[in-house]
């Protein structure tokens, strides 16, 4: 129990969160065709961490999220520039974007020799989840003691405040999304501003992945801002309980992902104390549950299909 | 109270379109527009493909930018008064497979009646319901728009725009890829809107049937070529205007009838 408490509750508690943080934002990214953003933003925060790095010298957090989000505005506004200039799709200039982006990162990272401190490829990818140890957390009284609740990983009160953040945004822009996402031209002449709800979107998936970059890297994130949306989008065709589903495949591929990941390829016969990374095993839960919805989702048809004139 | 120096034509408007201009890339898609749609009429916009007429709306109700040009609804600057205007944007300019029901979607129709921390409750159910009733869709409420027909599509977006209660509605080709009924139908209710004293403005392909729906048109071809009354402005010398020449004697002789040509700008 005391094990557990230290090594695996915080990892746990901060890959759910972020895990349904994301997959909430994810939900309208799917609806807009827009899933590639959340790729883009959070292949653009390592970038902008080894600048950060090399002009402070520091791991802070702030400056790391600092220079994060400059490389994510630049990245939005580099998109918007190849698109219009040009002329190709928004979908063709955030390829273009976030890969060249990605590999500046990694040959400024090689370069700079940064790798010696804890700032490696590896870390950008798969995140240290594991590392989130709560070293207080000796036993249940912990979770009431406020000496040691002080003593538990920042990452974990990030990824609460970005969860706050989202839901707060969600429930207070519920219309203007939906409007937004269905019709942007009605929700123009209705005042709902929706290029103004678009930005602020894009500005929390970039908030959200940031955070999350530093405690789970950007594979969780990416997988999260697509897989269990995608998946609930088989699921239903309401938007409410699409939500509720993308919500419940987060968290199942969080928690299973998790497991599977520290104890899981014992169990499946790969030998004992076999271990992979958490953040890697998480996003192939989530892929798996992408592919069970496709193959077995009850809405898996396009309705439209039966559209005529 | 709005501008006294304006014409009272204007005041009286529930759209009146000043020295519009759009321009995409330098190049101008609408140019110097003016254009005042008398109140308690059905009034059309035509004019051959790329006139600009989608681009014309879009720009006066805001969603698209404008170069230059003021829209006044009752002497007031649009943007104090887009509570009096619905609009009925383009049927295929959306995703159908969006995850809602017929209902959810007239209910986009209540977005300004609605804060953030409000649900929408019964009697907003009610206003849906009678606008679906009213375009002959209330059987549909909760079937899933992906499910719909071209001709339903466009009758649960008129009934978005009717529960909207405006002054003035704007609709971009509601004909366009539905059927005869449909047609009929759509028509019907717009006339019942006319004769509640409110004003209709439609973007329109069909140009034989333009004097039997449409007391006023604009003949629009990036300029405005003529408006007015359909009996004056509907006739051969503005129509050749607007479509460059390209419509045929036997085309024209059709459109035009037996009206004489009074001429009017």
């Amino acid at each position: 129990m005391s094990d557990f408490m230290m090594f695996s509750l915080v990892p746990l508690t901060v890959a759910v969160i972020i895990s349904m943080t994301c997959a909430l934002l994810g939900n309208f990214l799917v609806l807009r065709r827009q899933s590639l953003i959340g790729d883009a933003i959070s292949h653009v925060a390592l970038p902008g961490i080894v600048v950060s790095f090399v002009l402070t010298g520091t791991l802070a957090s702030t400056a790391m999220m600092l220079g994060a989000g400059v490389s994510a505005l630049v990245t939005v506004v580099m998109i918007e520039l190849i698109r219009r200039l040009g002329r190709v799709e928004a979908s063709a200039a955030m390829g273009v974007v976030f890969t060249s982006l990605f590999a500046l990162g990694v040959l400024l990272l090689e370069w700079h020799g940064a790798s010696g401190v804890h700032l490696d490829v590896e870390h950008a990818l798969y995140g240290n989840l594991e590392s989130l140890i709560w070293f207080d957390g000796t036993g249940p009284a912990a979770l009431v003691d406020p000496v040691a609740l002080a003593d538990l990983p920042p990452q974990l009160g990030r990824a609460a405040w970005v969860g706050l953040l989202v839901v707060a945004f969600l429930v207070v822009f519920r219309r203007h999304l939906v409007l937004g996402s269905f019709d942007p031209d009605f929700a123009a002449s209705v005042r709902a501003h929706p290029a103004l709800v678009d930005l602020l979107l894009v500005t929390l998936v970039a908030i959200a992945a940031i955070a999350a970059f530093e405690a789970v890297g950007s594979i969780i994130v990416i997988a999260m801002f697509i897989c269990p949306a995608a998946a609930a989008r088989l699921m239903t065709n309401r938007l409410g309980r699409q939500i509720a589903w993308s919500q419940l495949f987060a968290v199942v591929s969080a928690v299973l992902g998790y497991l599977l990941a520290g104890h899981g390829l014992g169990w499946l016969g790969f030998g004992f104390d076999v271990s992979v990374s958490a953040a890697g095993m998480i996003a192939t839960v989530a892929g798996l549950i992408l592919l069970a919805a496709c193959l077995a989702g009850p809405r898996r048809q396009r309705t439209g299909a039966a559209t005529g004139t | 109270m709005p501008d006294p120096r304006l014409a009272r034509e204007v005041i009286a408007s529930p759209f009146a379109i000043q020295g519009l201009t759009v321009s995409y890339d330098h190049r101008p898609v609408v140019h110097s527009v003016d254009f005042v749609v008398p109140p308690g009429s059905m009034t059309a916009i035509v004019g051959p493909n790329g006139a600009g007429k989608s681009s014309l709306l879009k720009a006066a109700l805001g969603i698209t930018r404008r170069l230059t040009g003021e829209v006044r609804v009752f002497g007031r600057p649009i943007e104090q008064m887009s509570r009096h205007v619905a609009f009925v944007p383009q049927r295929n300019s959306v995703d159908w497979d969006f995850p809602a029901r017929v209902i959810d979607v007239v209910a986009m129709g209540l977005f300004r009646d609605l804060r953030w921390w409000q649900f929408s409750g019964r009697d907003h159910r009610r206003r849906a319901m009678e606008s679906l009733g009213r375009v002959g869709m209330e059987a549909f409420a909760d079937r899933q728009i992906g499910q719909l027909s071209g001709g339903q599509q466009q009758r649960v977006f008129l009934a978005r725009a009717l529960v909207q209660e405006a002054d003035l509605t704007i609709l971009d080709e509601p004909f366009a890829g539905v059927d005869a009924a449909t047609e009929t139908a759509i028509v019907e209710v717009l006339k019942s809107l006319r004769d509640e004293g409110r004003t209709l403005l439609c973007v329109h392909h069909d140009l034989s049937t333009v004097r039997d729906y449409f007391d006023h048109v604009l003949l629009l071809n990036v300029r405005r070529i003529a408006a007015g009354p359909v009996a004056e402005v509907f006739v051969e010398r503005h129509l050749q205007a607007t479509y460059g020449g390209r419509l045929s004697p036997v085309q024209l002789a059709r459109l035009v009838g037996s009206a004489a040509e009074v001429g009017g700008r």
